[in-house]
């Protein structure tokens, strides 16, 4: 599973991270999963004004993700 | 045909309306977003602007949908730039062409309304001494 992270989440996180899971998770599973595997930065993600995308589309806690998805965390956004 | 660039470069408002399918239009409706030379940060040089790209393509798309099958729209095209872009330049642009002009201005609306909440862009404000702010960053 391919997991990217966007404006000041890239900065303090990481930009993109490759993460193999054998069984889908729900976005919240995936994100303490990321909070256990990778450090207590990662609270940060439980942040409620933290977005999800999972292939290209908003997603919530309970969308389920699966190893071949491309999920993305962010900031809420601030175009034109 | 619908059409949606997201670019570094600085866009024309002449070559974009060119581009504009306006048959059967009555109307032809134009927005442009500038770089404000006043917000968060004091003596604003400009802003760095980051992208989810593909999921702004497809976001947009689904914007531009909506809204010609809701205004029953002749043609939309959107322009926006990304990485630095200099206080008081072009960010957006957003062109709609209808049979009427309500429907114009209505759908201009809708569109730049639906931009602001669904398109993965995120603003850094730089200031003169490149210091630099993430804006919602808590």
């Amino acid at each position: 599973m391919k997991i990217k992270f966007f404006a000041w989440l890239k900065e303090s996180l990481a930009e993109e991270i490759i993460l193999e899971i054998n069984t889908p998770l729900t976005v919240r599973e995936l994100k303490n999963k990321l909070i256990t595997e990778y450090g207590e930065k990662f609270n940060i993600l439980n942040n409620e004004s933290i977005l999800a995308s999972v292939n290209l589309e908003f997603a919530d806690l309970n969308t389920i993700v699966a190893n071949t998805d491309e999920v993305a965390f962010f900031p809420p956004v601030t175009g034109g | 045909m619908p059409s949606v660039i997201i670019k570094t470069e600085d866009f024309s408002i002449e070559a974009e309306m060119q581009q504009l399918d306006k048959q059967k239009s009555g109307a032809v409706v134009s927005f442009i977003g500038y770089v404000r030379d006043f917000n968060e940060t004091h003596n604003l040089k400009g802003i760095y602007l980051d992208c989810y790209i593909p999921m702004a393509y497809k976001q947009l798309e689904n914007i531009i949908a909506n809204a010609i099958d809701a205004y029953k729209l002749n043609d939309v095209r959107i322009v926006h730039r990304i990485g630095f872009i200099g206080s008081q330049e072009q960010i957006v642009l957003i062109l709609v062409s209808a049979k009427h002009r309500q429907a114009a201005f209505d759908a201009c609306a809708y569109i730049m309304d639906f931009l602001k909440i669904k398109a993965p862009f995120f603003k850094k404000e730089i200031d003169v001494n490149n210091g630099n702010h993430w804006l919602n960053k808590f």
